[in-house]
């Protein structure tokens, strides 16, 4: 096994989902994001009745994780490190429409990127540090770099860091596990061929 | 069942995207709130907000909203009672 292929990630772009072992899920029509997360939700049998609650980047990010700990335990010490660049825009504008009329307050919620964390947490029964970046572009050594201080700290014994994107019914999820200090150190350099990988 | 039950009921389900459930699923009497929808705080903003949008019916005691919330029951007669439109 090549050391990119023990970096356990999930990635969900253009309709499809992959992990690091291969297709878990496709639709062949380009859906709304909002219904292609809600198909994979069914296909995956998942049960959980506040996902059709949540926004789409939520539903997004929620989906990954769930995929994510099916390898990996996500735990109460699992640090949580996320970054996109397109913040909860695609909310943010819906709440702002809803406003024209009669404010949605269930809209309201989900007008920060980082609600994420919090349904994510609140799934896996996680209460250890989590942070959500703004960036350009997907950034891993930001991340790696935040994971490290935050495990040579021990806010946190294992993180799941992740680029979780969506703007404009475009959506570009990679989430992937950091084990450990040394795991975090043998990620360093991979990641960014990794996720290119998975963009073709 | 009435037109405003039925209609309160899909209302319900929209608003507050109870996917998968069908006006039928909601009796009457089923709570809104607790063991039976299991609905949640937001989700009570979310039916004051219905109330002023689709039946002109602006609460001003916030203390109201466990009586008239209870259930599809309580929500219609309140309505039949103070709509304005």
């Amino acid at each position: 096994m090549s050391e990119d292929q023990s970096i356990k990630f999930i990635k969900i772009k253009d309709n499809r989902i992959t992990s690091s072992e291969g297709l878990l899920f496709k639709t062949e029509d380009k859906l709304e994001s909002i219904k292609f997360m809600s198909q994979a939700y069914k296909f995956f049998g998942i049960n959980y009745s506040k996902f059709f609650k949540m926004d789409g980047l939520s539903k997004a990010g929620f989906i990954a994780a769930e995929l994510l700990s099916e390898k990996i335990q996500l735990e109460k010490n699992t640090g949580l490190i996320f970054s996109n660049s397109s913040s909860s825009q695609d909310t943010d504008l819906r709440f702002q429409e809803s406003m024209q009329n009669f404010a949605s307050p269930s809209v309201f919620v989900y007008t920060l990127p980082n609600i994420v964390l919090g349904e994510i947490s609140i799934r896996h029964s996680i209460q250890s540090e989590n942070a959500f970046f703004i960036t350009e572009k997907f950034d891993p050594e930001l991340m790696l770099d935040y994971a490290e201080i935050q495990l040579k700290n021990l806010a946190c014994e294992n993180v799941l860091c992740g680029w979780l994107n969506l703007h404009n019914n475009e959506y570009d999820v990679f989430l992937w596990h950091v084990a450990d200090l040394e795991d975090l150190q043998s990620q360093r350099g991979q990641l960014p061929k990794i996720y290119a990988t998975t963009n073709e | 069942m009435s037109d405003l039950h039925t209609e309160l009921k899909e209302s319900i389900i929209e608003q507050l995207n109870l996917e998968d459930m069908e006006p039928s699923d909601i009796e009457n009497e089923d709570a809104l709130f607790g063991d039976g929808l299991g609905l949640d705080s937001i989700d009570a903003l979310e039916l004051i907000v219905l109330l002023e949008k689709d039946y002109g019916i602006k609460l001003t005691d916030p203390n109201q909203g466990k009586e008239i919330f209870a259930s599809v029951n309580t929500m219609a007669g309140f309505i039949e009672k103070h709509r304005t439109k």
